[in-house]
């Protein structure tokens, strides 16, 4: 076999990317976000980013989806090396769905190349939307929308989904289904994640390892080894109070714990 | 942009419907655009809410009164007028009946002069305003995609937007003569500032989420403008484009009735040297007709074009 069919066949086993980013300095308008940010994922991890508002997480993700650029420091995401439309993928607090398209051409617009059309049929089907394929987007519940951006971004298979709080505005029974089908299309597809979230339940539920933003950098580290799907045992209980206490003091004790 | 639900009533009928959302782009269009676009009676638009819930209670609000109602104060204002004349007391040299107008109307379209007037003030209108829109379209995508232009050209199209275009017409007479091209730049002129800037704020209306998101998945170039910027400013341009077909309307009476040798200007000028009231009725009767058939035709279009805005107002129903 080739090295480059190695390559290949390895990109086809895990398709998750590598992200680092090293010295990291962004600022608004003179005013400091981000400060000499280190952070790293490894491939097909899934990473929860958890802080307060303004804390800086959402410019965080950003910085990795590349609608921002970085005032200093490096940001490096394998795709961008790789192929030019690199299969990274971003969802937002809102769908954003574009209303004058049906759902089914909505997620073909996340599709590529000769199969679109089976692609985007079937990331539908993979959220369960598929009767819904000739509907307008207008029509759909709050939940129903983010589902569909989930499969548009799902179309392309990425090997980069970003994640901006995109249950956020949903209520309570249909989150725990959406993070449910987050973490199942996660387990399937192998791709990296990188969750921004202020819900720490929702983090401990899917993430592998949560990191928490304070004054512009990361101020606590957890790996979570619970296994999946989670339960909300005592477990889950007690590391929520731990995140959610060290969110509150702002400043955690910084170290790096497994639980 | 914001999408605002259409009121309550809206029925076949041909009523006003205000869904259009841009509401920048409203007050922005030229004053004369704004007592265009019906010109035909039109009672029962803009129904409040709680009006059409009274009637829905009522049992109004279906079958064949829901259809006709509309149409009953027209009706009985011509009846009036017809009785009024055949009994004298308005002197038929001052307003011709009912029926001598639509007498005037037979013998005119026997002859077929009428349909002839017609076609020529009805091409003037086509060729004015697929010039006049057509340029407000390109000029308004381009400022509204590209800053360089924007910076360029905006505020020389806006200087030129605040002269009242029929007070060119000494010029347009000098430069262009009397002829047809005089009255299709007119009607051009008119027609091109509503589309210029109901394209120009919808494109820069464009949901900067929805931007954002297109970026994100690799929509660029061409395929960027095809699936979000040009469906996005595309209720915006076509609230300008039925600015412009009455200001379109507007212009062609006034152009036609300086100087002309044929339309419907010209066949009301010629019998009122002749004093035939008859005739210059139905004229103004036929620049109604017109003017609410081509409002109807862009209502139309706005419902074939925009299905997924008409789904709104049909949940609203």
């Amino acid at each position: 076999m080739t090295d480059a069919a190695a390559q290949a066949k390895q990109t086809a086993e895990r398709p998750g990317v590598p992200i680092a980013l090293a010295g990291v300095w962004k600022s608004f308008d003179g005013h400091p976000v981000i400060q000499g940010l280190n952070l790293a994922a490894q491939p097909g991890e899934f990473l929860a980013i958890v802080g307060r508002s303004g804390c800086g997480k959402s410019t965080l993700l950003r910085l990795m989806a590349g609608l921002a650029q970085p005032d200093a420091g490096k940001v490096e995401v394998a795709w961008r090396t790789g192929a030019r439309d690199g299969g990274v993928r971003m969802m937002f607090q809102d769908a954003r769905l574009l209303p004058w398209k049906r759902v089914i051409d909505n997620v073909r617009l996340g599709a590529r190349g000769e199969d679109a059309d089976e692609a985007a049929r079937a990331a539908l089907a993979q959220v369960g939307l598929l009767e819904k394929a000739r509907a307008w987007p207008h029509t759909l519940s709050g939940g129903q929308r983010q589902r569909v951006a989930l499969a548009r971004a799902l179309a392309s298979r990425p090997r980069l989904l970003l994640l901006d709080e995109p249950l956020g505005a949903l209520d309570a029974l249909t989150r725990l289904e959406m993070q449910r089908l987050v973490e199942d299309v996660w387990r399937a597809h192998g791709f990296t994640a990188v969750l921004v979230t202020h819900d720490v339940a929702e983090a401990i539920a899917l993430a592998d390892r949560i990191v928490l933003m304070a004054g512009g950098t990361i101020a606590g580290e957890w790996t979570v080894r619970l296994p999946r799907p989670r339960p909300r045992d005592a477990a889950f209980y007690h590391l929520e109070q731990e995140i959610l206490s060290a969110i509150m003091d702002g400043t955690a004790a910084g170290g790096h714990r497994a639980v | 942009m914001s999408i605002r639900l259409r009121p309550v009533h809206t029925d076949a009928a041909g009523q006003e419907h205000e869904w259009a959302g841009d509401g920048a782009a409203v007050p922005d269009v030229p004053a004369q655009g704004t007592e265009t676009p019906a010109r035909a009676p039109d009672p029962g638009a803009h129904l409040p809410g709680v009006q059409a819930a009274w009637r829905r209670a009522h049992g109004w609000g279906n079958g064949l009164w829901r259809r006709l109602s509309p149409w009953l104060v027209p009706a009985l204002a011509v009846v009036v007028w017809q009785a009024l004349g055949s009994a004298g007391v308005i002197p038929t040299r001052v307003l011709p009946t009912p029926i001598a107008v639509v007498q005037a109307f037979l013998s005119l379209a026997h002859t077929g002069e009428l349909w002839q007037d017609i076609a020529v003030s009805a091409r003037r209108a086509a060729i004015g305003f697929a010039v006049g829109a057509g340029t407000g379209l390109l000029l308004g995508l381009v400022n509204g995609v590209f800053s360089v232009a924007d910076r360029l050209l905006d505020s020389s199209v806006q200087m030129i937007r605040t002269i009242p275009h029929l007070a060119l017409i000494p010029l347009v007479i000098l430069w262009f003569g009397i002829g047809e091209t005089a009255k299709e730049f007119l009607v051009a002129l008119g027609a091109m500032f509503p589309v210029y800037l109901n394209t120009y704020h919808g494109v820069r209306g464009v949901d900067a989420g929805l931007v954002e998101m297109a970026r994100m998945y690799g929509l660029t170039g061409w395929a960027f403008y095809r699936h979000v910027l040009f469906p996005g400013a595309l209720p915006s341009i076509l609230v300008g484009v039925r600015y412009a077909l009455g200001i379109t309307w507007t212009t062609l009476i006034v152009a036609e009735t300086i100087s002309a040798d044929a339309g419907i200007g010209y066949m009301v000028m010629n019998a009122r040297e002749f004093v035939q009231m008859d005739v210059v009725v139905l004229g103004i009767v036929l620049y109604a007709l017109l003017g609410k058939l081509s409002d109807v035709v862009a209502r139309l279009l706005e419902r074939w074009l925009l299905p997924w805005r008409v789904t709104w107002g049909g949940d609203a129903q």
